[in-house]
């Protein structure tokens, strides 16, 4: 009895998994292009946001706008959902695919710029006394001692904007961004699931791949003796 | 603004009218945080005791984290309906995250000397964590747990999608019949939800904290 309908449920769902994948496969729905669409309006925001944010959290962080941008940018980024967000820009920039991207630089930009100004404030001024004291030069100490402190904690931000670019883009498909997001609303208006599903996990590998490549390029930025320095910390504390 | 004060989108008799919407996003939020709690608390104690769980359940829960919303939505439509349901499993998901490290952190950042007085006072191992642990750790759970509400209030306006209404629904109602008034309404009341959520929670934090900072600084 319970193996029966185990067994049917399992039937069910390889049947809805094959519906999916057919989805998929059928030239018609040209999936390809949808999901290159939905990487074009990740890229650029993820992009254009870093090339933006980065200059100006360099600009700000030694001024006291700075204190005010942290203390409200965060505050207000994370109040606001990003499909009001996304509604709220259409009667400015109307729809489309550009205005979505440009709405998508826009969710990217807090983090970013965020945790450019923590990762400036927040340079030991020891750490900059010491190589000073060892005799390095202004460009020494920018390029060896400043730039590999801050870089991790800017990738650290460069990472959850991504992931929420990325996470954001089935929403833009409201807005007429395109992409994977028009079979999910698609699938759900007309009830066809396998469409919504094939569009669903297309979105869930982006995001997942974005992450991995943003772990692993923010491992990549930080330095061996910070990393040592964490693990002999964690030990401390274990 | 006139659509938030057009009395017609204010009565209770109409399914979709504002007050409705705000008990339905009120209610998605509350029970996926109580859920979210639930689950996450035994979890945060367990980790908190052996640590070297703490790297795989954290990886797994910022995993989790990671799937968009609307995707995971969407793709538990075949198993759970258009229901909220549907709606609530991704939010009590995407709070575990956060709600673990904080429980955890909160928990650790007890001083040890503090459980040392507990102990020598004769308390049990119960009495220590009921008595002296959990107050100290408790203000800074709450704060966890007010970017939890804030974050959960925000996913929930995505509910529509699955037809399950919530103060997202005038959001997307004003997008379709490009009706500016009905996603300002929509914005504001969801805002200000956050807002006052998140105004709420830091008075209890700050209630919950007061005798703390006196104890704390004649101790030190």
């Amino acid at each position: 009895m319970f193996y029966g309908s185990l067994s049917t449920a399992l039937a069910a769902s390889s049947n809805f998994l094959g519906q999916v994948w057919a989805f998929i496969q059928n030239p018609a729905n040209a999936y390809g292009e949808h999901l290159w669409v939905t990487i074009l309006l990740s890229v650029y925001p993820i992009v254009l946001a870093f090339v933006i944010a980065l200059p100006l959290g360099i600009l700000t962080a030694r001024r006291p706008i700075a204190a005010f941008l942290s203390a409200n940018l965060s505050g207000l980024a994370r109040a606001i959902p990003s499909l009001v967000f996304l509604a709220i820009m259409v009667p400015i920039i109307g729809i489309g695919f550009t205005p979505s991207i440009i709405a998508l630089t826009l969710l990217g930009i807090p983090p970013i710029l965020l945790n450019t100004i923590a990762g400036l404030q927040g340079i030991d001024p020891a750490a900059i006394d010491a190589a000073r004291g060892m005799g390095m030069t202004r460009l020494q100490i920018l390029g060896r001692v400043e730039i590999p402190l801050v870089l991790p904690v800017i990738a650290a931000g460069v990472r959850i904007a991504a992931i929420q670019i990325v996470a954001t883009t089935p929403i833009a498909a409201l807005i007429g961004a395109g992409g994977l997001g028009e079979y999910i609303l698609a699938g759900v208006n007309i009830l066809d699931y396998a469409q919504a599903a094939a569009g669903a996990l297309g979105i869930i590998a982006l995001a997942l791949l974005t992450e991995a490549l943003f772990a692993l390029l923010q491992r990549v930025l930080t330095p061996a003796g910070i990393r040592a320095g964490e693990k002999a910390s964690e030990k401390l504390a274990a | 603004m006139k659509f938030l004060l057009d009395p017609t989108n204010w009565d209770t008799s109409i399914p979709n009218s504002i007050p409705n919407l705000f008990l339905a996003h009120l209610s998605l939020t509350l029970i996926s945080v109580a859920v979210g709690l639930l689950i996450a608390f035994p979890i945060a104690l367990l980790v908190a005791r052996f640590r070297p769980l703490y790297a795989p359940v954290t990886t797994f829960a910022s995993v989790l984290y990671t799937i968009p919303s609307i995707a995971a939505m969407v793709l538990l439509i075949p198993l759970t309906g258009l229901e909220a349901t549907t709606v609530i499993i991704p939010l009590v998901a995407y709070t575990q995250i956060v709600l673990i490290r904080n429980i955890v952190a909160a928990i650790r950042a007890v001083d040890p000397a503090l459980v040392e007085v507990g102990r020598a006072m004769g308390m049990s191992a119960a009495q220590i964590q009921t008595k002296v642990v959990l107050p100290l750790a408790l203000p800074v759970i709450i704060a966890g747990l007010r970017v939890v509400v804030v974050t959960t209030i925000g996913i929930a306006s995505i509910s529509f999608v699955v037809g399950v209404p919530s103060l997202g629904t005038l959001v997307f109602q004003g997008q379709t019949f490009a009706y500016n008034d009905e996603i300002v309404a929509g914005a504001i009341l969801i805002t200000a939800l956050a807002v006052g959520a998140d105004l709420l929670l830091l008075g209890v934090q700050r209630l919950l904290g007061r005798g703390q900072a006196t104890t704390l600084a004649s101790a030190g």
